[in-house]
């Protein structure tokens, strides 16, 4: 009797094995005997100017560049997949837990250093030998990261950085006769003071000039940039061991922006508000949005779903002149922009003959072509000079592009070990302060304070400081 | 009896009560015991990417230093204390207001409660998404109009955890209203009857007859409550952002699935609150049994 019982409970054990068991590994080689290297990539690209009848939708440009490849390489054979925002960051770990990770991942370099620090990254830096200097030097800084015996490898190639700068709708304030308070093309640099009289000038009850939000920690760059203003630093010198926002300058940075929701400068549900801003922007509730320099592509889209509806004088016709700043900064503090780096980071590779077909694939993505194409269908800077200006129909994107380049980095910590589980602590202690239940001095201590767990009891560990970092 | 009429059952009947159990217990040993054991084992391990490392307690210790944590908890237990409470005692108001009605009368009254059960959480939250908009919702319309009084219900910290709650008992109310009017019906109307002989008022009847007789029911439904309120989770992703504002609903269900499967990719540390979320439902059911689980005769 006990031993049929027994036997029971090893079947049953059995069948939950097999229902739990570990999926196989990725075959290496094709029917036909052609090696597979699996691409997944961001749902970047929507268009590219002179492919119209090659690329139509997300994934059709990677598709694309699959076939260029597989035709000048008849030995490997790519498989593309284009995961949607929300999988990218859930799916890419899950299959490397379950032993069957892309081989080829283009992604932002914020998720990619993450899988560094796992040490299930190959370290790139022999695909860009020799070519080094054609690449921008913040671009290619951003992926070099230490491995665990703290030298800097490149752990993802970089293909185009998005760059914040401050996007405004110039039509607020020339039809009302002000376009005098806000900076020439000619010169799109403000001054603190020109910047405060010209929110003060347009805010009213119908428009909240600047355009936020803190709900979530996606798109904390906005917020960060008022803190940059300041002179504040999310972290000092690299040292990614501390958390340096809580700072006097960080403590007048969000005074400022508290006492700017206050006035009416930013919209009175910036705690809890989501994207909702670009909606503003289009229907004339927001004027002035820290963003990248895609906004042009955005109003393209916002016009067909006749979603644009800013009127300020009444009559009738849509005012709508987009122009790109940089964004303001207190006396004595220099202009520094959050640069969010795309790249390709490529998966530990056991098989050589593998290793060499992925690698081949790598270096064919990241040619001037194909970044050039990359970068102007982004609208982001490419990151290799040699593409050349690929936004000269776009004078207003070349000029902002290259004073953006010429400016200093913010450094988010992007690439630090723990920058995801660090960002993630922000937003509830800016919603605090937005809604008056701490004053910006506790709402920093608290975050410092909590940050400070979260890195004593820390992740992977590489080193913290880079040499010579 | 039982004992000797399971040593006399036959080798075929035991074998086909075990096939029996299979369809369901397969599924159940796959996705509920396997998960809930791996889920334990895992808090005790460091997952990276490139393995695992056994690390004792050490997710455990870095739970009590985790003040979104410990806030997640607060927030979790306040979430119990009002939507319980609220959701047994609606539930059998409702239930003893509708008993005594006719058969159809009753029958349309829980197809009318429990059709936000089938309902499901999604389609529900949308449509307190847009009732809860500050904007265009007809909640702020109604308040508005009524009261002369607008709010961002769910982004100030004073409102958004008493408007999710209110949210959760109104698609919670269904399966207890179907169990009370279930056990009302088992209570013999004879007992009734002696009351009312007695000179019991109905008050005093529902107070001394009704309301111990339900004990039973009253004991399933506040230990299935709880547990599903502990695990509130849907309205929670759906209605706030990451549970906000300022935390302020952000309960220890949500947490775990941010720990999890945010970048963040914690997997150990979230196993680690789940196995004490697990402890915790396990004490308070002990506890709701141990205080209300003494046997109710009709004797």
């Amino acid at each position: 009797m006990i031993a049929r019982r027994w036997v029971v409970v090893i079947l049953l054990a059995a069948g939950l094995s097999s229902c739990c068991g570990c999926g196989s590994e990725r075959p290496i080689r094709d029917r036909q005997g052609r090696i597979i290297v699996e691409y997944w990539h961001q749902p970047m690209v929507t268009t590219v100017p002179g492919l119209e009848d090659e690329v139509k939708e997300v994934g059709d440009f990677e598709r694309y560049l699959a076939r260029q490849f597989m035709a000048e390489n008849p030995d490997i054979v790519i498989r593309t997949q284009c995961l949607n925002w929300e999988d990218l960051p859930r799916k890419v770990p899950i299959s490397v837990l379950g032993g069957r990770p892309p081989d080829v991942l283009m992604d932002f370099i914020g998720r990619t250093s993450g899988f560094w620090y796992q040490g299930v990254l190959e370290p790139l830096d022999e695909v860009i030998a020799g070519s080094e200097q054609d690449f921008q030097p913040q671009l290619l800084d951003a992926s070099l990261l230490p491995d665990p015996q703290g030298v800097r490898q490149l752990h993802a190639v970089p293909l185009c950085g998005w760059v914040q700068v401050l996007a405004l709708n110039r039509a607020a304030w020339d039809v009302q006769g002000l376009g005098h308070l806000i900076p020439t093309r000619e010169n799109p640099r403000w001054t603190w003071d020109q910047f405060e009289t010209a929110m003060a000038a347009i805010a009213g009850p119908s428009v909240t000039p600047l355009g936020m939000q803190v709900a979530s920690e996606q798109g904390d760059y906005r917020v960060l940039q008022f803190f940059w203003a300041f002179g504040a630093e999310v972290y000092h010198d690299r040292d990614y061991s501390r958390v340096a926002l809580n700072s006097r300058q960080g403590v007048e940075a969000l005074g400022w922006l508290v006492a700017a929701k206050q006035k009416g400068w930013i919209q009175s549900n910036v705690a809890t508000a989501g994207y909702g801003f670009f909606e503003m922007f289009w229907q004339g509730r927001t004027v002035a949005i820290p963003s990248g320099v895609s906004v042009h592509q955005a109003y393209s889209n916002a016009v067909r779903d006749d979603k644009v509806t800013a009127d300020f004088n009444g009559d009738g016709r849509v005012d709508m002149d987009i122009f790109y700043t940089l964004p303001p900064t207190r006396p004595g503090v220099a202009v520094s922009l959050p640069v969010a780096t795309n790249g390709l980071a490529v998966f530990k590779q056991a098989d050589p003959a593998k290793r060499k077909a992925v690698m081949r694939f790598v270096r064919f993505l990241a040619s001037s072509q194909s970044i050039g194409r990359y970068a102007r269908a982004s609208q982001m800077l490419p990151s290799r000079k040699s593409v050349g200006n690929i936004f000269s129909d776009q004078p207003a994107v070349t000029e902002i592009l290259s004073r953006a380049s010429r400016c200093d980095v913010a450094d988010m910590g992007a690439t630090s070990p723990n920058y995801y589980d660090i960002r993630k602590r922000l937003p509830a202690y800016l919603q605090a302060a937005f809604l008056g239940l701490k004053t910006p001095a506790e709402a920093l201590a608290g975050f410092e304070r909590e940050t400070r767990g979260v890195l004593r009891n820390g992740g992977p560990s590489p080193p913290n400081r880079e040499p010579g970092g | 009896m039982s004992s000797v009429a399971s040593s006399a059952m036959k080798s075929p009947q035991r074998i086909s009560g075990w096939l029996f159990l299979l369809p369901a217990g397969i599924p159940f040993a796959a996705f509920v015991v396997w998960p809930l054991v791996h889920g334990v084992a895992l808090s005790f391990f460091d997952v990276q990417l490139r393995g695992t490392e056994f690390i004792g307690w050490e997710n455990y210790r870095r739970l009590l230093d985790d003040e979104t944590f410990w806030s997640a908890v607060k927030n979790t237990c306040k979430f119990v204390l009002l939507v319980v409470p609220i959701v047994w005692g609606l539930s059998l108001g409702i239930s003893a207001l509708v008993y005594p009605m006719g058969r159809f009368a009753r029958a349309f009254f829980r197809f009318a409660f429990y059709v936000p059960v089938v309902a499901g959480g999604v389609c529900l939250a949308m449509v307190w998404m847009w009732i809860f908009n500050g904007q265009y919702g007809l909640l702020n319309y109604l308040t508005g109009e009524l009261l002369g009084v607008e709010a961002d219900w769910l982004g100030r910290t004073d409102t958004a955890l008493p408007s999710l709650a209110a949210v959760v008992v109104t698609w919670s109310l269904g399966q207890p209203i179907i169990i009370f009017l279930a056990a009302l019906g088992g209570i013999p109307p004879e007992l009734h009857e002696a009351a009312r002989i007695d000179g019991a008022g109905a008050i005093r009847r529902f107070w001394h007859v009704t309301l111990p007789l339900l004990r039973p029911a009253s004991l399933f439904v506040l230990v299935t409550q709880t547990i599903g309120v502990f695990q509130v989770f849907v309205v929670i992703l759906l209605l706030t952002v990451n549970g906000g504002p300022a935390n302020a609903t952000r309960t220890v269900v949500y947490g775990m699935y941010e720990t999890a499967f945010t970048p963040m990719y914690d997997f150990d540390y979230a196993a680690a609150q789940g196995s004490l979320l697990l402890v915790a439902l396990g004490t308070i059911a002990v506890v709701q049994f141990r205080l209300l689980g003494r046997q109710t005769t009709m004797d």
